[in-house]
């Protein structure tokens, strides 16, 4: 009896230990949840209008007026526009397809000025792929009407501020904007060599006409990255560092691509 | 008797005698009301920051269309349209054509903030339609009655781009011609 008289103020202090351990134990899933709540939907918002920023520029591109030579309209006074020299857009591709059954290089650097012109606010941070294929075409009888691919090159030269120095290699060079016109043979080459390498693709898939058949046009971006399918797609260019092209099924090669001169109009 | 005795052995006072388990309930009920407090303001700072993202986007919308502007009356008639005085956010937005600098938006924000007219007298970058002679800017700005304008020092803001088609007049051979350009529309929401 006189043992449990003894013994009460030490029952009260693990009680209180006990208590203190609930409270830590719903502390921690408090910290736990004001840490995580609203991640999935911030994540969400940012890819919703990714998406819809893509989706907006597939609207531009069917929407804008071009000069025949594939150059912007200037609104700048200094450089008139004369009136037989410029047409909408979509019409150029759609003429070009009714006489030559693709789309000629006017018309494809008229595409990367005005993809140029409205993913200006993330050209610093963005590469993309645009193009234009039969719908609903077998992986046999598919091929792109046109591809225009968009990424950042190392160069000896270019615009201050665009300079990069590698933190691994320790070396530093400029980097362009540089667009490709593209003509791969293969249908999955982007699904095979390029989105799975990447990381997140925003993606905005829209469908228009030629010659009374429906095509799908297509825009994804992704944040730069440097892979190896996309390190060397100038074949004027070579890059020594870069892999051999028999060595891996999504050498650059496999693109066959030519670089768009004159886009963007700074460089 | 005797068991009375025992009992008040060592006794200090109701308080003294526990004071030993009050040190650990005073830290929990302090660790707790820290965490919760800590926990409601992240809740409610993400709520306003999403519900902020939110209207954002339904204005943006509501100015864009769909995608397509097609002069600066339909500009400034979708603005008007978006000004409703339950709006809970303060809103800029303007257009800026792909020939514009778009690394001066915020100072242009900040200016235009001060002096709206600035917007139409070509001393921004924004894209300016030409009234009969005057300038008129694609510029949109709602602000709450109350609200202070915008400083860039704001503790939370968003800036968010959008791209359009701007029907735009230009000069041609002497005549007026409309011609469909890109452009970027930029826009700030802040508290």
């Amino acid at each position: 009896m006189n043992l449990f008289n003894d013994s009460r103020a030490q029952a009260a202090l693990v009680d209180s230990l006990f208590f203190i351990a609930i409270v830590s134990a719903i502390c921690t899933g408090l910290f736990y949840f004001a840490i995580n709540y609203g991640l999935s939907t911030e994540s969400s918002l940012n890819s919703f209008y990714s998406s819809d920023f893509a989706m907006d520029s597939l609207k531009v591109i069917t929407y804008v007026n071009v000069m025949r030579d594939g150059s912007a309209v200037s609104i700048n006074p200094s450089t008139p526009v004369s009136a037989s020299e410029y047409d909408y857009l979509l019409a150029s591709i759609k003429e070009d397809f009714a006489q030559k059954k693709e789309i000629g290089m006017e018309s494809r650097k008229a595409i990367a000025n005005t993809l140029y012109s409205v993913l200006k606010p993330f050209d610093d941070s963005i590469d993309y792929v645009f193009y234009v294929i039969k719908e609903g075409a077998t992986v046999q009888e598919a091929k792109y009407i046109a591809l225009i691919i968009a990424v950042h090159v190392p160069s000896d030269s270019g615009t201050e501020g665009q300079y990069y120095c590698d933190p691994l290699t320790k070396k530093c060079s400029y980097i362009n904007r540089v667009f490709y016109s593209c003509n791969p043979t293969e249908k999955s080459v982007l699904e095979k060599c390029i989105f799975p390498n990447v990381g997140k693709v925003d993606s905005a898939i829209g469908k228009i006409t030629l010659s009374d058949s429906p095509y799908t046009i297509g825009l994804h971006t992704w944040v730069s990255k440097r892979i190896d399918a996309l390190k060397n797609l100038d074949p004027n260019n070579s890059d020594p560092n870069s892999p051999n092209p028999d060595s891996s099924n999504c050498a650059s090669s496999i693109f066959s691509c030519t670089k768009i001169e004159g886009v963007p109009p700074n460089q | 008797m005797s068991r009375k005795f025992i009992s008040h052995k060592g006794f200090i006072g109701p308080i003294g005698d526990d004071l030993p388990s009050l040190i650990p309930i005073v830290v929990a009920l302090v660790l707790f009301f820290t965490i919760f407090s800590m926990t409601l303001n992240t809740y409610n700072t993400k709520n306003t920051s999403v519900r902020k993202q939110m209207e954002m986007t339904s204005v943006a919308r509501e100015i864009k269309g769909d995608s397509l502007i097609l002069g600066i009356d339909q500009f400034d008639s979708k603005c008007k349209s978006v000004k409703v005085k339950r709006f809970p956010y303060n809103f800029m937005a303007g257009i800026y054509s792909s020939e514009s600098d778009l690394k001066s938006v915020i100072n242009d924000f900040i200016s235009m903030a001060e002096d709206e007219s600035i917007a139409d007298n070509g001393s921004t970058d924004l894209l300016a339609a030409d009234l009969e002679g005057s300038k008129k800017g694609f510029f949109c700005n709602y602000i709450k009655v109350g609200s202070r304008a915008f400083t860039g020092m704001e503790k939370s803001y968003f800036l968010r781009y959008y791209p359009v088609a701007v029907q735009y007049p230009l000069t041609i051979n002497g005549s007026t011609q409309y011609v469909i350009i890109p452009a970027v529309m930029a826009m700030v929401v802040w508290e």
